[in-house]
Formats: C-alpha cells, structure tokens, sequence
C-alpha cells in the first residue's frame, strides 16, 4: 500500500513537474512563434493576367520591385490570359497562404469561382482590372480618360477651323476586350461629338462591339489592340473618306494608335489628322514630343502600378476599408506637361497628385518611400 | 498559272496509275477554275454594293493587305504540296520582324539586316526539317513546337514591347514605289514568278511533287527525300522571316504580336487555292488566288461596314462556300 501510495505521489509530482514542463515549453513555443511570425515578412502572392506585351510585363515588374523596396516576400503567377490557368494558380496561391493576394484576372465571367476559392481559403484580395465580387478593386477609369482625351483633342481641332461637317472620327476598339476597355473610345467620341458642331451626337451605351460607322462623322474598327490588326483596319477605313476629310484618330492604347498612325502617314493624309494615344508607351511619348499631330496621350503610369497596389495593400493589411474602386494614376499628358511626368528617356519622373478617394494610401506612408507622387514628399 | 499535280509515276517513283493523276490533275485544274470563277464574282459582289470597292486605290490597297500573308503563303505551298505543313510560320514572322528591326536599329546596311533575319527563320526552318525527318515527329507537333519557340524568342528579343526604326529608310520596301505600287507588292510578284517556275519547269520542283505524291516511293526512287524536306522547311521559314520583315517596313517598328495567325490563314489560302493537305498537288497560282480571295473578302466587308465579329463568320462561311464550289465543279467535270 505504502509503495503504491508512494508511487502515486511520484506520480502526481511527475505529472505536475510534466505539466509545468509543457506549460513552459508551450509558452516559450509560443513566445518563439510569436517573434518569428513578427519576423516573418509580409508575404504577397500576385497573378498578372499575361507576361507578354509591355503594358503587362512593366505592371508585373513594377509591383515586385514595390514589393521588394517594403521588404514584403512577392510571389508571381502568369494566368496566360486563360480561365483554366488563372483557376489553377489561384488554387496554387493560396495553398501558399500568402497575406494578401493580388488577382488580375483577364476572363470576367471567372470572377465568382475566384472569390469562392480565396474566401474559402480566408486570403483578402484585390482585383486589379477586372472586378472580382467581394474583393477591393484597382483600376483606370476609362471612360474618363476618354472623356478627358476628347477635351483636349476638340479645342485643337476647333482652333484649325474644323466642324463636325470636314471632320470624322475614327476609333479603333479591341472588341474583345469587353465593355469597360473600349469605354475609352465610346467616351472619347461622344464627348468630342457634345463638344464639335456638326458631328452626330449619339448616347455612349448605342456605341456597341457591332457599331461600325456612326452618321458621317463616326468610324469604329477593331484593331484587336494590336499593331498589325489596327494597320490594316485603318487602311480599309481610309479607303471610305475623302482625301480632304479631317480625321481625329483615337484607340484603346498605343499599339493600336501607332498602327492607324502609319495607315495614316502610308496614305499621305497626316497633315488633316489629329491624333492621341493612350499608354504612355516609349514609341507614342516620342510621338508626342515630336509630332506635330500627336497632341495628346492618355497615361495611366503602369509602370509605377505596383507602389499604389502594394500601399493599397498595406492599407488593406491594416484593416482599412477602400473605398468600392482605387483608381490608378491616370493623366491626359499633352507637349506641354509631357516633360513634367516623363523623362527624355520616356521614364516616369513624377505621378499626379492623389485624388480625394485615394487620401487613404497617404497613410500607409508606402508612397512616401517612392518619393515620385505630386504633393507627397518622403 | 496551271496548277500542278505529284507525278510520281512518271519518274518510277510516284506508283499511281496514269488515270488517276490523270483525273487528279483535272479535279485540280477545275477546282482552280472554281476558285476563280468564286473570285470574279465576289468582285462582282462588292464592286455592285460599295461605292469605295472598284478603284484603283483599293485594288492596291488589297494588294499591299494581302503581300505579307501571300509570302507566307507561298513557303507553306511548298510544304504542303511536300506532304507537310508548317505551324511555325506564326512564330517565325515575329521573329524575323523584331530582328529585322534590332538589326536595322544597330546601323547594319539594310540588305544585311534582311539577309540575317531570313537566315534566323531559315535556321528554324532546318530544325522544322531536322526533326521531321531525323527525329521523325509529325510535322503537327514538330512546327507547333518551334512556333512557340519562336514566338517565345521573338517577345524575349523585343522584351514584348513594339520596338520602332529608328530610321525610316530601313523600311526601304514600303518606303519606296514605283508609281504608287510599294516595293514589297514588286517583291511578292517577284518571288511567286520564281516559285512558279521552279516548281513547275525545274527537277527540283518535280522531287516536290513526288515526295508530296509518294514520299517511300520517292526514297525507293533514289531521291534525298530527307534532304529536300529539311531545304523546303528552311525555304518556308525564311520566307515567313522574310515577310516578318516586309510587316515590319510596313509598319515602321517591330513587334512580337504580328502574324499571329498567318499559319492558319496561309494553310487556308493553300487549300483554297487547290491544294490537298495530304500533299502531292497545289501551286503558286491557286495559292495566289486563295490570297486574294480571302484579302477581298475581308477588304470588302470592311468597307461594307460589317462589324468584326461577323467578318470572322462570314469569311468561315465564304471559305467553306468556295472550297465546296470548287469541289462541285470538279465533281462534275468528272
């Protein structure tokens, strides 16, 4: 009995000085855990929509050089522009269980399932581009910049005495980009028929992918956003104007505008044209710079996407709420402030100031580290 | 340009009966005629419904649309009237368009630049050739392969942004005219008459034939069937580099995005213009025509304002209307 007793007092004492033991090695575990995940750098996961064609390979690098300057790990996926492969890497992202996922995502209808995997997977997540239901959202404004071209664009024509009656518009959509993309080109010609006497007004949703000659003033092709593709449309279209028409040329990016260029100069009709880009591409700020028909270029900074996504993300880390769309740096450069925001080389120098509904990335203080944006030093 | 058919017989090495290349030649011979007739009457068609078709100014304006898928056309001719077809094209006139432009933009003499590009798609075309016949991989998977190769080359070179001359005159081709005809619509004509003439009056241009015809006959014959193949694959290339080059004078810079489709649209000039895809007949002239038809058909529906999505449709349609044309005519000819 006494043995037995003894034997559980032993017990008790070892199953106490046992517990004790895990207790404090929990704790230190813990504490462990504690100071290496505090460690732990913030880990990002991003899946551009295509790792071809400048816009997307500068936006993709822009983001890990922003990443990379705030000390956050930075993973990188190519969706390839294809539904599959986008489903298939976000299944691969948050297997990796990053902090925050960035999706750019090219294929719209994809949007839900997207959202199913990341909320299952409990990772937030900002949509750039293309909205996914549930997610924060980055993104241009097209229909502003549009809008915004066309307001410069129409006051240069007014001054050379052109009307709606000599002039016709020519806008080169990339009809299977959707809506959203080519609302560029449907705001800019509305807004420049509002503006320009004479020209056919007509009401932004009656522009459609189908829409291919607006009254007499108005020629939609598809130059499928790219060089070659919008070359060739703008040629045939040519082949439909007088030699004598005016012609305001206008697309949805800079691909596009340098190949209706060409068509343009090809045909020797340059000195009755007016042109604006939109991109901010190397070859359209020459272009601008140098060409006294190129009066205006729509710039929307890709390069420099990645400091905003990365505040955005920070701000979004932080608990911070954004407001419905963060909209990206998006400016009309026209010869006058071009050397402002780019340099000689076509590199950006400086960003616009932050618009009101983007004041929340101020307080991120990631901006100020770039020390490039307008009105925010560092 | 009468159309021509694998003669393997005639040199022992074909082993088809004379009725049947005999009756092949004539189906050939009608299709083409078919193609043309289908051609006058889609001029008809637009010259009666656009104001803007019939001119002089669009007549070159198709012409200059069509130049740079007719080289390409042209190289696959060879291929398929070989027996094979080449994918790759779709890489190679990237590729020889972002060269040209790296070339032209480092001060090299502009034929310099042309000749280095022709010979990069060249070196594409002689691994096309060295793995179909070599390795022996079907042509299918061998030129889809080396097209994303290619492709992948040409957006590495140019980093995937469109690269512009810096001197205009190394767009020599399209810079300069005679009259209004720019210099590579001059060079399209050019290389399809020499084309035409070796395939049709050189032994060269027999051996094609009869490899497409009977290519194990042609190796019991004595041919370097292997050897003819990798040169056709290489010539195929090339002039798919070479028409990356003439793309690229046209539009004055370089890009990875152009030429995109021209293997399927040259494999569909091909065949329209009387080819068979199992190889052995076809011709410069048909290839030509099928060029042409589906240039005016995309031309004229621009001009007719018809919306892109339904262009797409309707050169389908019309592609199927004018194969089948064909084919009823031959058919009844007997």
């Amino acid at each position: 009995m006494s043995k037995q007793s003894l034997t559980r007092r032993e017990m008790i004492t070892r199953l106490t000085a046992l517990g004790l033991t895990v207790s404090a090695a929990t704790a230190m575990t813990a504490a462990v855990s504690r100071r290496a995940h505090a460690a732990d750098p913030i880990r990002i996961s991003f899946a551009n929509v295509f790792e071809k064609g400048e816009l997307f390979v500068q936006l993709g690098n822009g983001i890990e050089n922003a990443a990379e300057l705030m000390g956050y790990e930075f993973r990188r996926y190519n969706n390839e522009f294809d539904s599959e492969k986008t489903m298939a890497n976000a299944r691969l992202m948050v297997q990796d269980r990053p902090d925050l996922i960035l999706e750019y995502n090219g294929v719209e209808g994809i949007g839900q399932a997207l959202r199913r995997i990341f909320d299952d997977a409990g990772v937030p997540f900002i949509a750039i581009n293309v909205p996914i239901p549930g997610g924060h959202w980055f993104n241009l404004v097209n229909q502003e910049i549009g809008t915004d071209t066309a307001n410069v664009v129409v006051p240069h024509a007014k001054a050379k005495g052109w009307t709606g009656n000599d002039t016709t518009a020519i806008i080169i959509q990339a009809s299977a980009a959707g809506v959203e993309v080519n609302d560029c080109v449907r705001y800019f010609y509305v807004t420049a028929a509002e503006t320009m006497d004479g020209m056919t007004k007509i009401k932004p949703e009656d522009i459609s992918a189908t829409t291919t000659s607006i009254g007499d003033t108005g020629i939609q092709v598809d130059g499928a956003g790219a060089l070659e593709e919008s070359y060739t449309a703008v040629k045939n279209a040519l082949q439909t104007l007088p030699d004598d028409r005016h012609i305001l040329l206008y697309s949805v990016n800079d691909d596009s505008t340098l190949g209706g260029w060409r068509a343009i100069t090809e045909a020797g009709r340059q000195e009755n044209t007016i042109v604006a880009g939109l991109g901010g591409s190397v070859a359209a700020l020459g272009e601008l710079r140098n060409n006294p028909q190129w009066i205006a270029e729509g710039s929307v900074f890709a390069t420099h996407w990645g400091q905003y996504l990365i505040a955005m993300a920070t701000a979004v880390l932080n608990g911070v709420e954004p407001p419905p769309l963060t909209k990206c740096p998006q400016l009309v450069l026209t010869p006058d402030n071009v050397d402002k925001y780019y340099d000689a080389e076509g590199k950006v120098q400086l960003l616009p100031p932050l618009v009101p509904e983007n004041e929340y990335l101020r307080d991120t203080g990631v901006l100020q580290r770039f020390n490039n944006v307008e009105g925010l030093t560092g | 340009m009468n159309e021509h058919v694998g003669m393997g017989g005639g040199m022992s090495a074909g082993g088809r009966d004379p009725e049947s290349v005999k009756s092949r030649w004539q189906s050939t011979q009608a299709q083409f005629f078919g193609i043309g007739a289908f051609y006058v009457a889609v001029v008809i068609f637009f010259a009666l419904t656009s104001d803007y078709f019939f001119s002089y100014s669009n007549a070159l304006n198709i012409l200059t649309n069509v130049t740079v898928i007719g080289i390409v056309a042209l190289g696959q001719t060879l291929a398929i009237v070989s027996g094979g077809f080449d994918l790759s094209v779709s890489g190679v006139v990237p590729l020889g368009a972002v060269t040209f432009v790296i070339f032209g933009n480092a001060e090299m003499a502009t034929p310099a630049a042309m000749l280095l590009a022709v010979l990069v798609g060249a070196a594409v075309g002689v691994c096309n050739g060295l793995i179909v016949t070599k390795v022996g991989i079907n042509p299918l998977i061998a030129t889809l392969g080396t097209l994303s190769i290619a492709a992948g080359l040409a957006y590495a070179l140019s980093n995937g942004v469109t690269i512009p001359m810096k001197n205009i005159e190394v767009g020599v081709l399209a810079e300069r005219t005679y009259g209004r005809v720019p210099y590579y619509v001059v060079t399209l004509i050019g290389l399809s008459l020499v084309i035409w003439f070796a395939m049709r009056f050189t032994v060269i241009g027999r051996r094609i034939y009869a490899i497409g015809g009977n290519r194990e006959a042609s190796r019991l014959a004595g041919l370097r069937v292997d050897e003819i193949t990798i040169a056709i694959y290489a010539t195929c290339a090339g002039l798919a580099a070479f028409a990356g080059v003439v793309v690229s004078s046209q539009l004055l810079a370089g890009s990875a995005t152009v030429g995109a489709d021209a293997a399927l649209t040259s494999i569909a000039s091909v065949i329209l213009g009387g080819a068979a895809l199992f190889g052995g007949v076809g011709g410069v002239g048909g290839t030509l025509l099928g060029v042409l038809v589906l240039g005016t058909i995309a031309n004229g529906m621009a001009l007719l304002m018809v919306p892109a999505f339904y262009q797409q449709i309707a050169t389908g349609v019309i592609l199927l209307l004018a194969v089948g044309f064909g084919r009823f005519r031959a058919v009844m000819s007997g």
